[in-house]
């Protein structure tokens, strides 16, 4: 277990990327990255960890079931392959279900590095039969499941902590 | 690179932990409703550029006096307010949290937390989250369990049931 003692001055740097989105984004068996997932971040030369958080809502749509994959990934060029990070992926999985949508504030605190790398997370879904969407409401103001309900805002940060 | 060697995140930062939860709080279905808990003043100073707004809490199905609720359907969205003026709600921070369970059981009992950004403006500042379940047979509660080892389906506010203390914090980059 890692954990980080709180203190004065422990938060050294947070890099904010906030992607306002009007489409939404289906996840197909596919892999793709969550759109406002993708940051480029040089940690603080001072940080002994970096903390990547991103925020987003999800929704059984087009499938009554969901199940999909997240795997945080890194590269360092733009034009670079994505790579997986080890031991950083996880599933989002509600089946059996008439109806899911959750809003995920995922966190992954991981060992500092040196220099400019590129963060994002990749989702696929587990079958063709388990496909959701990203991005949009199922219910807002206006109603519930009308199609034209509002989007929800991407919300990434990498935070430069350094452990007392 | 947002990097500001004047400025820690942690050094203006806000949050409230409430302490005074006795029982699980309903969802309206009527309207859309104050949660009390996420209820938070902030001013950022000068050098700030985005404000975070966070809360964490706990969601499950209403049950008013027994194991009848099992689906939710809950929109919540992030308002703000200035100098006690109208509470206008914030584009792109709402979210939804819905479960509904094809079977019998109650569905939906989760920690989770809503994490926004804004534009930081000038000022202090009230920030809120209001919430609304789609009706009565689709309707959330917050901060308190009705499951808790092993013991039998109970309501909301049954004694033996555990309670999450609901945290709102703010800051500033």
């Amino acid at each position: 277990m890692t954990y980080l003692k709180e203190s004065s001055g422990s938060i050294l740097d947070e890099q904010i990327t906030s992607t306002t989105n009007s489409v939404a984004q289906t996840v197909t068996v596919s892999r793709a990255v969550i759109n406002g997932s993708q940051t480029q971040y040089t940690p603080d030369a001072t940080a002994t960890h970096v903390l990547y958080q991103c925020s987003f809502q999800w929704i059984n749509a087009p499938d009554v079931n969901t199940h999909f994959y997240v795997s945080l990934m890194e590269k360092v060029n733009a034009g670079d392959a994505w790579s997986y990070i080890a031991n950083r992926s996880w599933a989002i999985s509600v089946v059996d279900s008439a109806s899911a949508c959750s809003f995920e504030n995922i966190e992954v605190l991981l060992p500092t590095w040196s220099g400019s790398k590129y963060l994002a997370l990749y989702v696929r879904s587990h079958l063709s039969s388990t496909e959701c969407k990203l991005h949009q409401l199922k219910m807002d103001s206006s109603g519930f499941d009308v199609g034209n309900e509002n989007f929800v805002t991407t919300f990434t940060t990498c935070t430069s902590l350094r452990s007392s | 690179m947002t990097y500001n060697s004047l400025l820690h995140s942690n050094k203006n930062r806000v949050k409230v932990v409430d302490t005074a939860i006795t029982s699980h709080l309903g969802i309206s279905v009527s309207s859309y409703t104050q949660l009390d808990s996420s209820v938070i003043t902030f001013t950022p100073t000068s050098l700030a550029n985005n404000i975070i707004y966070r809360f964490t809490f706990y969601i499950c199905p209403y049950q008013a006096s027994g194991p009848s609720g099992r689906n939710c359907r809950t929109h919540f969205k992030l308002q703000t307010q200035s100098g006690g003026g109208v509470w206008a709600d914030v584009s792109g921070c709402e979210a939804n949290e819905i479960f509904e369970s094809a079977s019998s059981e109650p569905m939906c009992h989760r920690h989770m937390t809503l994490r926004f950004r804004l534009d930081a403006t000038p000022g202090e500042k009230n920030y809120r989250i209001v919430a609304k379940s789609y009706s009565s047979s689709y309707r959330s509660a917050i901060h308190w369990t009705h499951f808790w080892s092993g013991s039998a389906v109970t309501s909301g506010t049954t004694t033996g049931q555990k309670n999450f203390n609901p945290v709102v914090e703010c800051y500033e980059r």
